[in-house]
């Protein structure tokens, strides 16, 4: 069975059930509406909207779920022995994210929190922690074009009041 | 945040907060300081992330030591131990970085990872007179540790310090260690104990002001008082000085008096490990003991070093068992309590 999901730009989207129930916005939208896998008129008279999601980000989202649609449920994600977070990008997804720019990755990244998509969502948080771990101040704002707006009085106190960490 | 806003702004910058937050999880908070440096939005929003829980840490053990060199110095320099479950380093590290620490505050080198139990530790270099690192590291801390523990403070400038630092925590387990205490230092060993509701007390040195009268008074104030007595030479002990009866400072000094009043009182559990001096107990002492502990009538658990018994003796008296080990024997105890169980389970050696 298929479920019709429309965009904010009034796109349709005709994604197999399984698709559709990978997202728990979605699959709470369903249940309110009375759709279910063995009904097909309920699918068929019904769609989903998504005034949150555009078209271009929609397509994305899909063929991401498209790939992971077989995963065996999982914990997503975990804790390194200082207490980050940590989560497997796997290649495949790394390839996927590789390719959209980073104005697109935040829109995915929105898209994957209103939707509800775990792994997408840790995905996306991972691969953009990964970009600036590691990175000194200046070229994080470099990479991201973020325009500095503190004076350099202001760093010198923000340097000096944590310079006893700082290795 | 208004559209035109967030339109002038890199993506980045235009994420909602909650999903910059998201991010920050998965990045140690060293370089989270890093990104405080981009912008004043970044900066206020790690401001606001690292106070975006109510979280409040579970402090296990916080150790004072002070490390002044000797009683003439003015130096009142102290080291402050916070050790804190493994599974909350990261928050407790986020709130100790990310909550605005004054520019003053200096790490102690080499005091800071993991404890053969797995707890987490961290310490700080502190002056008694410094009143704004004292009170942020206070800040950081909640309000409620496991333990405290007080090593070496016996000046007046490091125990008002001390005083500053607990002020308004709780906690039931107070461990006193050093060589020799001042009069001040019992002093406000007494203070502590009442403000803080104190149930059990440790008390690890060579000798305390009035020992005898010291511990019948606190015995009104606490449930459990364990003393560790420490030698005078830690490495070795000098020919024949441990045949000499000392506890405290207090040599030849009948105990039993003593030990029966402090468990006439408030306190019903008293363990004293004595190595240094192991007949600190005399056999005299011992047998009034175990003519009058069991007369008083409540539940008690009394464990003490003593090595003046010939063969060991194990008896039950008026609802209460006696033993005591054979004087051959290593680390030799006499041991009298009630003959419920629920005082072994209480102390913890």
């Amino acid at each position: 069975p298929n479920v019709k999901l429309v965009t904010s730009d009034n796109e349709e989207f005709v994604v197999d059930f399984r698709i559709a129930k990978m997202s728990v916005t979605v699959s709470r939208l369903m249940e309110a509406m009375n759709m279910s896998e063995t009904d097909d008129a309920s699918l068929l008279s019904n769609s989903i909207p998504l005034p949150n999601v555009t078209k271009a980000v929609m397509a994305r989202v899909i063929e991401w779920c498209e790939k992971h649609k077989n995963d065996e449920p999982k914990e997503e994600k975990e804790n390194d022995k200082r207490g980050r977070t940590t989560h497997v990008v796997s290649d495949w997804d790394k390839e996927f994210l590789k390719n959209d720019e980073f104005g697109r990755l935040c829109q995915l990244m929105g898209a994957a929190n209103y939707l509800e998509i775990k792994g997408l969502f840790n995905d996306i948080s991972q691969t953009i922690a990964n970009m600036i771990h590691g990175k000194k101040s200046d070229e994080i704002a470099e990479m991201f074009n973020i325009h500095c707006d503190l004076t350099e009085a202001e760093k010198k106190e923000i340097r000096k009041k944590t310079a006893w960490c700082e290795d | 945040m208004g559209d035109l806003t967030r339109q002038c702004m890199s993506p980045f910058e235009a994420l909602p907060k909650e999903l910059f937050w998201e991010i920050l999880e998965y990045i140690p908070p060293e370089s989270v300081l890093k990104l405080r440096l981009i912008s004043r939005l970044f900066k206020s929003r790690i401001s606001t992330y690292s106070i975006r829980t109510n979280y409040v840490p579970t402090i296990l053990q916080l150790h004072l030591r002070s490390e002044k060199q000797d009683n003439k110095s003015n130096d009142s320099a102290f080291v402050v131990v916070i050790e804190i479950s493994k599974d909350e380093r990261r928050q407790f590290e986020e709130r100790l970085l990310l909550s605005n620490p004054p520019t003053g505050l200096t790490e102690k080198k080499g005091l800071k990872g993991h404890t053969a139990s797995g707890a987490y530790i961290t310490s700080f270099n502190l002056q008694a007179e410094d009143k704004e690192d004292i009170e942020y590291l206070r800040s950081c801390l909640g309000e409620k540790i496991g333990s405290v523990l007080l090593t070496n403070c016996n000046d007046k400038g490091t125990l008002n310090a001390v005083t500053e630092f607990v002020d308004g925590i709780q906690f039931e387990s107070l461990e006193l260690s050093g060589n020799s205490m001042s009069s001040d230092a019992i002093c406000h060993l007494f203070a502590t104990v009442k403000s803080h509701n104190v149930h059990l007390l440790r008390i690890s040195a060579r000798q305390i002001p009035a020992p005898a009268e010291t511990l019948l008074e606190l015995a009104s104030l606490v449930h459990s008082i364990q003393i560790y007595q420490a030698a005078k030479n830690r490495r070795k002990l000098h020919a024949n000085e441990g045949e000499k009866s000392i506890l405290l400072g207090l040599e030849n000094f009948d105990w039993a008096p003593t030990f029966i009043g402090m468990l006439s009182r408030k306190l019903d559990t008293l363990y004293i490990r004595n190595l240094p001096y192991e007949r600190y107990l005399s056999r005299e002492s011992a047998d009034d003991l175990i003519e009058h502990l069991p007369k008083l009538g409540k539940e008690i658990y009394f464990k003490s070093t003593c090595k003046q018994f010939d063969s060991a003796l194990d008896c039950e008296q008026n609802g209460y068992s006696i033993h005591a080990d054979a004087s051959r024997e290593v680390n030799s105890y006499l041991i009298i309590k009630s003959s419920s169980n629920l005082y072994i389970e209480r102390v913890n050696y």
